[in-house]
């Protein structure tokens, strides 16, 4: 059913990028020296997202579950209802991701690290860290605690624990990337660079990231998230942008992007405020996860390459819409 | 699209005739461009070339209205690819999709009124309704009759050319939207006649264009374009096709606002192709969903894309009340770049203490580079403490500072005369910083 008109019709609306994003691995299985049961690979596409009429876009972006290493107080009922007794335990909670809902990709966060939340101390943390390594097989994702400070001791003792896994090692800030930089390239790491929706910032830490020898294709871009309602077109320009100056060749911008939906997403009032205080926002059995998944969709128009998120629900869910977004009908033979 | 004199100079007779009352060709698409004449002044040009002055002239989307006499509902007109380029123009219309011959119509028609949200002080509401015809003509009047009288603006989905005639006539003052489920050619006198604007659809990107190509040369302007596919993936390759031949290349028949129709049983699957619509392209959407979780998610998702990227991202500097907060609650200062108050007023609230949030005008700056620009300094917070009569508002004297400004506290005591408490750096650290200082 196709005629001369058509192609060329469909010609004039392609576009032809003569840049690409890094790919990345996650994980190291045995054959790289690790115990990973499989090896995660993002990035590496050379067109805006899901329009594969016009570029490769080889790995589809993937989510990954994260965890906590404590549970905190007045954890949003939707989550409690999904993980149960398994959340008093980070190794219980992170077998239940991955042999309950078998989830391949787990993201830890080290809230309980923080001086403001219980101050737990970094060895404490790399126990954890051996631990979960030795429960489950999936690659992973290592977050600190938030506080620049205590997260240049922190990441370096978790990440001399995850020493040869090639976990992706977060957050390297401005003020604290030279500790972190270091304990990821004495212990095999690649790392989340986070600056605060600023392009020029982004590009700035990217570049002193790769001065300290720090190879640029090991980073992975994180602009700070923001969750549908509280800021998301800020996050959702700045990763646009972002991944058009990629394709257009900018190799500073060239990473792939992270978003961790699910720790902004809970925040919200759309995901805790009670059925009686909000009747005009539905079920809150719904809205959580629903903020997750629409959250989600617009990053991943915008670009992004990583989602982390919080309940199993959305996972399964936007897998399934990937599916759909990666399907690879040409429509230009 | 402007056109510069030099573009429109190449389709004049460049004869210099003077018949324009301009001494030469020239100066008379100089005064065109400049819109300081009409092209029907020169009196020998082609009807080609008028018609191709008159299509490069148009914006490359055209804006298509509908709706009621009191609501008039607009469709199209971008002019980006990007949000941040410039802005998105025309937010999405979202409508609801009702069968004539539903026994629940009135109900429905009554739930969906009711459908209220709010965002950041506006409120939204389901757009528009669309009724599709069951093929019995008295029930479909009487569902016309009801969704009009209610004030909502329709699109009218009907295989019955007469029964669609019907129902424009009942709605007389009314502009809806024709969807004709049949031939378009069936019924194409119809709309040339009633002027009103109209969908065409396909299955298929490529037969829906060349349908599009026809029924732009054929002189119809207000046209809107139906892929009817559930495939994520089709409706994003069409929608950025369409865009960009609109806008890079100049197509007129890719300047006909989209439509997305979901009637998936499926809520996720209903989330996901009206979320990618709307952030992807989409002019106008209907959905069959009625949930309020839904509708409250993509209001939401559609207030953040369309808002301006130009406009200074400001919060309307005063005080916020976060809770119901009481003479006894604690008061906290910030600035009023919008991320700032978005990131501190959602930790207040997990604080579960009701509280007030003291919002100064910063110009939009956050706190660090506010303080450092001296726009968040003791003269601004106390000036801002007695604007908004925060002495009236509260019993105590106790005002709380972000963390990164504690060098403020002296100064801020000295002026104001409150005991300044330096709060936490990161909004993350207010929950349990307020849950120890605040145990009254």
């Amino acid at each position: 059913m196709r005629d001369t008109m058509n192609d060329e019709i469909l010609k004039l609306g392609v576009q032809n990028w003569p840049g690409k994003v890094y790919e990345l691995e996650i994980g190291a299985d045995s054959q790289q020296g690790g115990t990973r049961d499989k090896v995660i690979r993002v990035g590496g596409q050379n067109c805006m997202p899901f329009l594969h009429f016009e570029g490769e876009m080889p790995n589809a972006p993937r989510l990954a579950i994260e965890i906590l290493d404590i549970k905190p107080q007045e954890y949003p009922q939707e989550l409690v209802k999904a993980f149960g007794v398994a959340l008093n335990n980070p190794v219980d909670w992170a077998k239940k991701c991955v042999q309950d809902y078998g989830f391949d990709f787990l993201c830890l966060r080290f809230i309980g690290a923080h001086p403001d939340w219980g101050d737990k101390s970094s060895q404490e943390c790399a126990r954890i860290v051996e631990k979960v390594l030795k429960s489950v097989k999936a690659p992973l994702i290592i977050v600190g605690c938030g506080d620049p400070e205590k997260d240049q001791d922190l990441l370096f003792e978790v990440s001399s624990a995850a020493q040869g896994e090639n976990c992706l090692i977060g957050m390297a800030l401005e003020n604290n990337y030279k500790s972190v930089v270091a304990s990821c390239i004495s212990n095999g790491h690649s790392l989340i660079a986070e600056t605060p929706i600023d392009i020029n910032l982004c590009k700035q830490l990217n570049i002193l990231i790769s001065d300290m020898g720090f190879p640029v294709e090991k980073i992975v871009i994180h602009h700070a998230t923001a969750s549908l309602g509280y800021g998301l077109e800020y996050t959702y320009s700045i990763m646009e942008r972002t991944r058009l100056a990629a394709l257009q060749g900018d190799k500073l911008l060239s990473q792939p992007m992270i978003s961790f939906v699910g720790w902004e997403v809970w925040k919200t009032k759309e995901a805790k405020a009670s059925e009686e205080e909000m009747p005009e926002w539905g079920e809150l059995s719904k809205r959580g996860v629903f903020w997750e998944v629409v959250t989600s969709i617009a990053y991943l128009q915008a670009g992004v390459d990583i989602l982390v998120l919080n309940h199993p629900s959305s996972i399964i869910r936007l897998q399934d819409i990937i599916k759909d977004l990666m399907s690879r009908e040409e429509i230009i033979s | 699209m402007a056109l510069s004199a030099l573009e429109i100079y190449k389709f004049l007779p460049k004869t210099n005739c003077k018949k324009c009352g301009q001494p030469t060709c020239l100066a008379f698409a100089m005064k065109l461009a400049a819109k300081q004449i009409e092209l029907s002044q020169c009196p020998f040009l082609t009807e080609d070339a008028k018609q191709k002055l008159n299509e490069l002239s148009e914006p490359p989307m055209r804006t298509v209205t509908f709706g009621t006499p009191e609501k008039e509902v607009k469709i199209g007109g971008d002019l980006v690819l990007f949000r941040h380029e410039k802005k998105f123009y025309n937010p999405t219309p979202l409508g609801i999709i009702l069968d004539s011959s539903d026994e629940k119509l009135e109900e429905k028609i009554n739930y969906i009124k009711e459908l209220r949200i709010e965002r950041v002080g506006e409120e939204f509401k389901i757009d528009f309704l669309a009724i599709k015809d069951s093929g019995e003509l008295s029930q479909f009047i009487t569902a016309v009759n009801i969704i009009s009288h209610n004030g909502f603006p329709l699109i009218l989905i009907s295989d019955s050319r007469e029964n669609i005639s019907s129902a424009v006539r009942k709605l007389k003052g009314h502009r809806p939207i024709v969807y004709y489920r049949g031939e378009i050619d069936d019924i194409i006198d119809f709309l040339k006649e009633s002027d009103l604007p109209f969908i065409i659809s396909d299955t298929q990107s490529q037969s829906l264009w060349k349908k599009a190509e026809e029924i732009y040369n054929s002189g119809f302007k207000n046209v809107i374009l139906h892929l009817e596919s559930s495939s994520l993936n089709e409706l994003l390759k069409f929608n950025t096709i369409q865009r960009r031949l609109a806008i890079l290349k100049g197509k007129r028949f890719a300047s006909f606002p989209t439509l997305i129709l979901v009637e998936e049983e499926d809520i996720f699957r209903q989330l996901a192709l009206c979320s990618l619509g709307i952030c992807k392209y989409t002019d106008v959407l209907i959905s069959s969903c009625l949930d309020k979780a839904l509708w409250n998610a993509l209001v939401t998702l559609r207030f953040n894309i369309y808002t301006d990227p130009q406009k200074p991202v400001t919060v309307e500097p005063k005080v916020y009340s976060i809770g119901t907060p009481s003479e006894n609650s604690p008061v906290l200062v910030t600035t009023n770049f919008s991320l700032t108050y978005y990131t501190v007023a959602p930790e207040i609230e997990n604080s579960k203490i009701p509280s007030y949030l003291l919002v100064v005008d910063t110009e939009g700056m956050s706190v660090l580079t506010a303080w450092a620009a001296d726009k968040f300094n003791e003269k601004v917070i106390s000036s801002w403490m007695e604007r908004e009569n925060l002495k009236g508002l509260v019993n105590h004297r106790r005002l709380i500072i972000p963390g990164y400004v504690a060098v403020l506290s002296g100064k801020l005591e000295e002026v104001t005369g409150w005991e300044i408490i330096v709060g936490p750096k990161e909004a993350s650290g207010i929950p349990k910083f307020l849950k120890q200082i605040w145990r009254n």
